[in-house]
């Protein structure tokens, strides 16, 4: 039986769990079957939920989870994406705004980065999770969360100089 | 870049609102003398401002109905599209599978809600056991296989999962309250163990098939007219789903 509080607590995070899984991958439609395979395995465990905890750091932890078993597998096999072959075929994209920041450059330099790179960057830069929180998400003790933290920031930055440099050369 | 200095961490924790009182006072000095810090503290709100301009659009998109249809539905009817993910992992591998898999699962049985409990119970009394683990070990499975089918009530064939690199070390009696059910006890390369929990089916109804993390063990479960069966172990469920396929063929060699 759904308990309709839990459901109805369960409906109003969805728009942040959206949010997360856009984050960890880009494509929209896989991210939405991310959101729902985790709405769906928590309302088989809301018996495990822990009342006294926040509901979304519960939710996040069962969405990240799912993702990795799924990134783990799509490894397995061979999907993941080929960093030197991306880094080749550099598309000549429109030249950087702001700063190199632009949508295109932040999803791209995202996808080169290490996946527990990715996923600390956006629990903590982007969903405002706490240290605490995001080292019971991803289960690391926060000693790690700020090591990996603190990399992917500068790999992140490295990226985006080198994406917008190279960006530059091809307009030029 | 100097972001990966020890130094920079307190950076990265007051950039992310982590430091409170004399820590954060500090950092807050550092940056009234240091450019260096104020630029790396720049680049990091840079960043957060260009994630949340990428990503923030979503929340104010409608949200798909699909999604709200999921959040809305009772488990057990809803779980179906959850448990057709696990099964088409399966479905993939056998043929023959639709049997099972399109059933009427309106009528889950009590005995479904307690079947992983079952298996994990098994796998933490009898998981860890170093010399005892089984009462009949593997090299009588035949004699293993026999009683515990004349046991139980149902005759079964013991599943082979040496294709996926789990070697049967044998089996055991269990009771489950007054009827007897049998515990199969697989171990990898590695020495990780896999329990397998089969007893009759009693209620006579079959239920959908179930995968569950309970901490740090996964169970998989499903109840067939027969039979219901449940396994549990350390195993991730990428790799308990081949496992649980394997044993579901195994098992249904029987006769």
């Amino acid at each position: 039986m759904v308990h309709q509080d839990f459901a109805s607590e369960l409906v109003k995070e969805i728009p942040r769990l959206r949010r997360f899984a856009r984050g960890l991958v880009s494509d929209a439609a896989l991210a939405d079957d991310l959101v729902q395979d985790c709405v769906e395995r928590a309302l088989v465990k809301q018996h495990l939920y822990d009342t006294a905890r926040p509901l979304r750091a519960w939710l996040f932890a069962i969405l990240r989870n799912i993702h990795v078993s799924q990134w783990r597998r799509n490894q397995h096999f061979g999907v993941m994406a080929d960093v030197d072959g991306l880094e080749a075929d550099e598309p000549a994209v429109a030249p950087a705004q702001e700063q190199n920041l632009s949508v295109t450059l932040i999803t791209d330099a995202l996808d080169l980065l290490p996946q527990p790179q990715r996923e600390v960057l956006i629990l903590i830069s982007l969903e405002e999770m706490s240290y605490k929180e995001a080292a019971e998400i991803m289960g690391v003790p926060i000693g790690t969360v700020m090591s990996r933290l603190s990399r992917a920031r500068s790999n992140l930055q490295d990226l985006l100089e080198k994406r917008g440099t190279t960006v530059l050369r091809v307009v030029k | 870049m100097m972001f990966e200095t020890i130094e920079n961490w307190a950076l990265h924790a007051f950039a992310d609102g982590e430091l409170q009182g004399e820590e954060k006072a500090k950092i807050e000095a550092l940056l009234a003398t240091d450019a260096e810090a104020r630029r790396l503290l720049e680049v990091i709100r840079q960043q957060k401002a260009a994630l949340h301009k990428t990503f923030d659009g979503v929340l104010n998109e409608d949200v798909p109905q699909a999604l709200l249809r999921s959040a809305r539905h009772a488990p057990l009817a809803r779980s179906w599209r959850g448990w057709a993910v696990a099964a088409s992992v399966a479905a993939m591998l056998v043929g023959g599978v639709a049997g099972w898999t399109l059933r009427d699962f309106a009528g889950t049985s009590a005995v479904a809600e307690a079947l992983p409990q079952r298996a994990l119970d098994a796998f933490t009394v009898y998981g860890g056991e170093q010399r005892h683990p089984v009462e009949v070990n593997a090299d009588e499975k035949d004699h293993l296989q026999k009683w515990l089918s004349k046991r139980i009530g149902v005759a079964f064939t013991v599943p082979d999962l040496s294709a996926q690199g789990y070697a049967l070390i044998g089996g055991r009696l269990l009771p489950q309250g007054a009827s007897p059910a049998g515990l199969l006890m697989y171990e990898d390369a590695s020495k990780k163990r896999l329990v397998v929990y089969v007893a009759a089916n009693a209620a006579q109804k079959d239920a959908p098939f179930k995968v569950e993390q309970h901490g740090p063990l996964v169970t998989c479960s499903w109840v067939e007219p027969s039979m219901i069966y449940a396994m549990a172990g350390p195993q991730s469920e990428a790799e308990m789903l081949p496992l649980a396929q394997a044993a579901h063929q195994g098992f249904d060699q029987k006769g």
